[in-house]
């Protein structure tokens, strides 16, 4: 009997092709080796995936996994994650969405659902407390994400929260989207597509059950230091003035004022007309605030045009990712506009990052006359909005250059230009950059190398250095290292920063939490995280902060092994040559370029892997107890590199 | 002059965008904000962060300022 508090003690499997499901008990052995979320999905992954499946196959998994903490009340505890193996990359598959599904699965009965297999016909996947049905789907297939989440609420009821896919995920487009209850989105890696390959048109969840706490004393001694934090203690002010007021896009402005804010496809990273683009703008448009569950932040937005060529748009966000892509990245200034693709990308099922960044490829691709007027039906000039909503609706249909860029810039770039347009198709392993520039945060460059899922921004950012915060600087990394930590434009002491955010992140990702209290404000680390744990789950270890660095060590290099067994490796890790050999044209980052070298092998240094080879030490491994990646790398790369004698 | 810029809640709060202020250096730049503004800053003074061309400075620091520097001024925000 599993007694673990936090956790519903069991995974769901499900297998689509033969229609059948099954559950399995969760080894307390795992839980406290990987704790949940995306840590536990590694060690599945790893495990139940074969080595060089095609990720759009019955083969691969698509794993939806909570964490301990979901649905216990925990703080920013909303989230999910969802894990397969990516189409767009062929490399590990991640991303997180917030709402209130996740904790339907643990009250449901279940940590993870693993579904395997691909249905015969459109399917839709309903959970509850005592079955799992297939419910025949082909009425949806077609429909849009609003749609369908309304069809499937009518048919199964009110209650049940739905993930879906729209035309995107079901024509493969390579960065397709889950939608999660309208307005939340597991955007990036394309798992849309998985979703869409498998004909699983929806997932419907609802449940009943509570989670255990292991000791309801002390924890709600935790949560009530989570109220103080939220409400009166030293972040609580810019967080509710900032994340509360204006969501997301409060960051415009100021990363403007920086140079970070990219602009033209990252040609710079400053514009003139941010002000246009930013939260304060977008507050003038907003017509409700939504939380997540268990979440005292409150950073979403729900937006309304009133009136004019986009009257009637109702949308969750923008957030700042997306006011990025379509606003600075593509030069539109007029914001409705902004509001208006989130809400087609959201509707269709397209990641809002990776089709900003396309279409900002294919602009800077006419621009620099690689493609004639002729082989599309607008001009793909900066600020055209008319270019841009058919470009999206092309892309998601599959329709004339939609088709080529629904590969993502990386495979487009081959194929638009014969591959002279390849510099400026900014990616990290296939998956188009994020809203950040390694040349005005020097750590940016090394978090975007070094992520496992691609140009990222959510696996190890740090913010310590954005603005320079230096109490939480000198407090995490001493007080010699903070003139260092804190400048932004140097790459001195950026791995150690980063890699010391991959691990508290790949912690944050498994127990699960949200980003926003970890990443920024940073008002819960280490010691909260086992402040939390050890009364949730009585697992005695999580309650010590070695410990979970140790797992989030383990965690961070596990996924990494998945990479390097799928042939993703060192090769992979650099950036774009727009960052690296483009010095910056304007703004306060002018003249600077990203020189990830030093930072990289600094890096592998921290995490115990060889510089030269970019694969990890056999005694790395073996202080994470991941003996078991050993002999299945040493049958792809050869005997792996040993510490030599020095050390 | 130098141009002033606000951020987030300090300029809804303002009501203002931008000021251009006849100042040598920070100091004498913060004393001269309209009253208003400076009652706003007076609210957040434990919060703010001062940015002179796009880098932050110690506002204990009595920065120099030339023409055409452009201060920023903000509350924390981070994040991606």
């Amino acid at each position: 009997m599993f007694k673990l508090g936090g956790y519903a003690g069991k995974i769901l499997y499900v297998d689509l092709s033969k229609k059948k499901w099954w559950s399995e008990e969760l080894k307390q052995s795992l839980a406290k080796s990987f704790i949940g979320g995306t840590g536990l999905s590694a060690y599945l992954l790893w495990h139940l995936l074969g080595r060089g499946v095609d990720p759009l196959s019955p083969e691969n998994l698509l794993i939806i996994a909570t964490g301990p903490a979901t649905g216990a009340l925990s703080p920013s505890s909303g989230r999910f994650a969802v894990v397969s193996k990516s189409p767009l990359t062929y490399a590990w598959a991640e991303s997180h969405a917030g709402g209130a599904l996740g904790p339907q699965i643990k009250y449901a009965g279940y940590d993870l659902v693993v579904i395997r297999g691909c249905a015969e016909k459109p399917t839709v996947l309903a959970i509850d407390d005592t079955s799992v049905e297939f419910i025949k789907a082909e009425d949806l297939w077609g429909l849009d994400t609003e749609a369908t989440t309304d069809e499937v609420r009518a048919k199964l009821g009110k209650d049940y929260h739905v993930m879906c896919i729209g035309p995107a995920g079901e024509n493969l487009i390579k960065f397709a989207s889950i939608i999660v209850d309208y307005h939340r989105a597991l955007g990036r890696t394309g798992l849309g597509a998985v979703m869409g390959f498998k004909k699983l048109k929806a997932v419907a969840v609802r449940g009943s059950k509570g989670v255990e706490v292991h000791d309801p004393d002390k924890y709600k001694e935790v949560l009530e230091d989570f109220l103080w934090r939220n409400t009166k203690g030293p972040w609580a002010l810019p967080a509710k003035m900032s994340l509360w007021r204006y969501g997301t896009p409060n960051l415009v402005t100021v990363l403007n004022a920086i140079g970070r804010l990219p602009t033209k496809n990252h040609w710079t990273g400053y514009w003139e007309e941010a002000d246009k683009i930013s939260g304060e703008a977008l507050l003038r448009y907003r017509a409700a605030k939504t939380s997540c569950f268990s979440c005292a932040i409150m950073c979403k937005q729900v937006t309304k045009v009133e009136n004019g060529r986009y009257a009637g748009t109702v949308t969750g966000g923008p957030e700042y990712e997306t006011v990025f892509a379509f606003g600075s990245n593509l030069l539109i200034s007029n914001v409705e506009a902004v509001i208006y693709f989130n809400k087609l990308c959201n509707q269709l099922g397209l990641d809002t990052i990776s089709t900003g960044k396309v279409i900002s490829f294919l602009f800077e691709c006419y621009e620099k006359s690689f493609i004639s007027r002729d082989i599309v039906d607008f001009e793909p000039t900066w600020g055209n909005e008319e270019a841009v909503a058919k470009i999206i609706e092309a892309i998601a249909f599959r329709k004339g250059i939609g088709d080529i860029l629904a590969e993502g810039v990386a495979k487009a770039c081959k194929t638009i230009g014969d591959g002279k347009c390849c510099d400026f198709a900014l990616h990290v392993k296939g998956l188009e950059v994020s809203g950040q520039d390694p040349r005005a945060q020097k750590s940016v460059g090394l978090t975007w190398a070094i992520s496992v899922r691609g140009a990222d921004h959510l696996r190890s950012l740090t913010t310590v250095d954005e603005l320079g915060y230096r109490d939480v600087a000198a407090e995490r990394f001493g007080v010699d290292k903070v003139e260092c930590v804190c400048d932004r434009l140097t790459e001195e002491c950026k791995a150690l920063i980063v890699k010391d955010q991959e691990d508290f992140f790949a912690v944050v990702d498994s127990v699960i939490m949200c980003k926003y209290g970890t990443m920024w404000p940073p008002m819960y680390y280490f010691d909260f995280v086992a402040k939390l744990l050890k009364p949730l789950t009585g697992i005695e270890e999580f309650g010590n902060v070695k410990y979970l660095r140790l797992v989030g060590e383990r965690i961070a290099n596990l996924k990494r092994c998945f990479n390097l067994r799928e042939g993703i490796g060192m090769e992979s890790e650099k950036l774009p040559k727009r960052f690296t050999e483009e010095p910056m044209p304007t703004g306060p980052a002018k003249g600077y370029v990203c020189n990830l070298e030093d930072m990289l092998i600094e890096y592998y240094a921290l995490r115990g892997w060889d510089y030269r080879t970019g694969l990890p030490y056999v005694e790395t491994l073996n202080h994470l107890d991941l003996g078991f990646v050993i002999p299945v790398l040493e049958d792809i790369y050869g005997s792996l590199p040993r510490r030599s004698k020095n050390g | 002059m130098v141009k002033v810029r606000f951020h987030t809640i300090l300029k809804e709060e303002s009501g203002l965008n931008n000021l251009e202020v006849d100042a040598e250096n920070l100091s004498e730049l913060l004393s001269k904000l309209p009253e208003n503004v400076m009652q706003i800053l007076e609210k957040y003074r434990n919060y703010l962060i001062i940015l002179v061309n796009g880098h932050i400075v110690d506002p204990k620091h009595n920065i120099v300022l030339r023409r055409e520097d452009i201060i920023d001024i903000t509350i924390p925000v981070g994040g991606g």
